[in-house]
């Protein structure tokens, strides 16, 4: 016989489990994007936004980096040799790539805790170009198009300098052999020193997170929420040196939410400032989230109020009518 | 003030031998084939369920929202040690681990973002009186702290099977676990639950 409380328990044990199993509801639509594009899986998402080069970055950025954590292991020779060649068009250090492929442990958690919180910029974006989802990754049976084809617009959008030999590196990367793939690695790593060269600036800041303040968009562009959270001069996660919006929104995003987690609701409110086109209710629910951190309910009912005047159906719609009922 | 629940690199390098040596199979264990699923198949069917299941657990969203990632960015990297229809209990069993990284982190129980996580409990009261409603947030508010009273290992047993309907063979077959522990487990965890309750309930 059965003895579950489900079954057996007294009144207010099955309430409290009647209220537990009402408790979960669902994911948001942003916690799922930003999952996916953590997985490097985000390139349906981009297709289905029809925002060519966005999060599917940010994604394979990650799948990238996570790749000496045992991704890489699961990836084809096709895929190397996609990595090489988008390395190769957007004029990235090859062997960066390729010292996450014998990378230790250890150095495979600090990438992943990098990629947590790391800006992800135009170089580190393009780079994440080169891993193709992980849904069609696994599948060494899949065509591929041509390589140049396929990452030829990476070039476009990133504005790192570019390898003088990069054509060359990226027609040989073509072939799926693994040997091939395996020879282009060390070939890469013999141009190290001039990729260096060619890495001053701009990209060799990116590749290692630093974006110079000169390299971020202009803020002229981005309206401030609020005169009284100036524009950040610190850590603006979407200083990245290429026009990607939505990437720049959603981490600047995820970078927001996490600082409000942290305690740093200022600082969350000043990654906040800029405009939001993508995510502009989220945003808006992130800097409530971050006014009520900071106490100022007042300010959070007054935000609620307008999101809700002009987003009344959104999901997040509820949340919102509940708190200004709860700050009245 | 909200805990800062970061997932650092010490930390997730422990998560990673820790499941590594969780996830180890006695010699007595029939081998599966790999998963033929790839992440992405594995995200669309599961990452709903694995949010809802780390909610459960009693998880607030934004933690929920972290746990679920990490627990699918092990699963991505460990997709070759996934058995085919067995991904389910994989992610739910890393999700555990995840969890309790989290709970280390945190240096303690459970501590909820501020402000905004209230508000959303009366998610879904719009048409619901005020005082309804306030009675449906502590409700909501004492189950919660209730669950979250629970020792983990106990907690997880007990949701699968009070909350999920699991039986406890498949509670079994899910945690790797043998039966006799997850009966033990659950006998205890109930025990504790009622014991909660009518501390919390006068």
């Amino acid at each position: 016989m059965s003895d579950r409380i489900s079954d057996l328990g007294t009144e207010d044990e099955k309430r409290i489990l009647d209220t537990l199993r009402a408790t979960p509801g669902m994911p948001s639509s942003a916690a799922r994007t930003r999952a996916a594009a953590a997985l490097g899986i985000g390139v349906a998402v981009a297709a289905k936004t029809t925002i060519a080069g966005a999060v599917t970055s940010a994604g394979a950025a990650s799948l990238a980096k996570a790749a000496p954590i045992g991704i890489f292991s699961t990836l084809t020779a096709k895929v190397v040799g996609g990595t090489m060649i988008a390395l190769a068009v957007s004029g990235i250090v090859v062997e960066r790539s390729f010292s996450h492929h014998n990378a230790s442990p250890a150095d495979s958690s600090s990438a992943r805790e990098a990629r947590a919180s790391r800006v992800p910029t135009g170089a580190s974006a393009a780079r994440a170009e080169d891993v193709p989802p992980a849904a069609s990754s696994t599948n060494t049976d899949e065509p591929r198009p041509p390589a140049a084809v396929e990452f030829a617009p990476i070039a476009n959008v990133v504005s790192a300098p570019k390898l003088e030999d990069a054509p060359v590196v990226a027609t040989e990367a073509k072939r799926s052999d693994p040997s091939e793939s395996r020879k282009q690695t060390e070939a890469s790593r013999t141009t190290k020193p001039d990729d260096e060269r060619a890495l001053a600036g701009p990209a060799k800041n990116a590749l290692a997170g630093e974006v110079p303040i000169a390299d971020r968009p202009s803020r002229e562009a981005q309206k401030p929420l609020d005169s009284a959270t100036p524009p950040s001069k610190t850590e603006m996660p979407a200083a990245a040196p290429r026009d990607s919006g939505f990437e720049r929104e959603l981490l600047a995003l995820q970078s927001a939410k996490k600082s409000v987690r942290a305690g740093d609701a200022k600082g969350a409110l000043e990654i906040l400032s800029g405009r939001f086109q993508f995510f502009e209710v989220e945003a808006d629910v992130a800097r409530i989230e971050a006014l009520l951190s900071l106490g100022d309910r007042t300010r959070a009912r007054e935000l609620a109020k307008a999101v809700l005047q002009e987003h009344s159906d959104v999901p997040q719609a509820e949340r919102l009518r509940a708190l200004i009922r709860g700050s009245e | 003030m909200a805990a800062a629940l970061s997932i650092d690199a010490r930390s997730t390098a422990d998560l990673d031998d820790e499941i590594d040596g969780q996830f180890a199979h006695g010699p007595e264990r029939k081998e599966r084939a790999p998963t033929r699923c790839t992440v992405r198949e594995l995200f669309d069917a599961h990452f709903d369920a694995l949010w809802g299941r780390a909610r459960r657990l009693g998880l607030s969203d934004a933690e929920a929202d972290d746990a679920a990632q990490e627990a699918f960015l092990v699963a991505s990297k460990k997709i070759l040690e996934i058995e085919s229809g067995r991904e389910a209990p994989f992610l739910f069993r890393t999700l555990t681990f995840v969890v309790r990284n989290l709970q280390r982190s945190a240096a303690r129980r459970y501590e909820r973002p501020v402000g905004f996580d209230e508000a959303s409990l009366d998610s879904d009261s719009s048409a619901v009186p005020a005082d309804a409603q306030l009675v449906r947030k502590e409700e909501r508010e004492l189950a919660e702290t209730v669950i979250a009273e629970l020792e983990l290992d106990l907690r997880v047993v007990f949701v699968m099977n009070e909350l999920e309907g699991f039986s406890m063979r498949q509670i079994s077959e899910w945690l790797d676990l043998p039966p006799g522990t997850v009966a033990s487990r659950l006998r205890r965890a109930r025990e504790e639950f009622r014991a909660i309750v009518k501390r919390r309930v006068r």
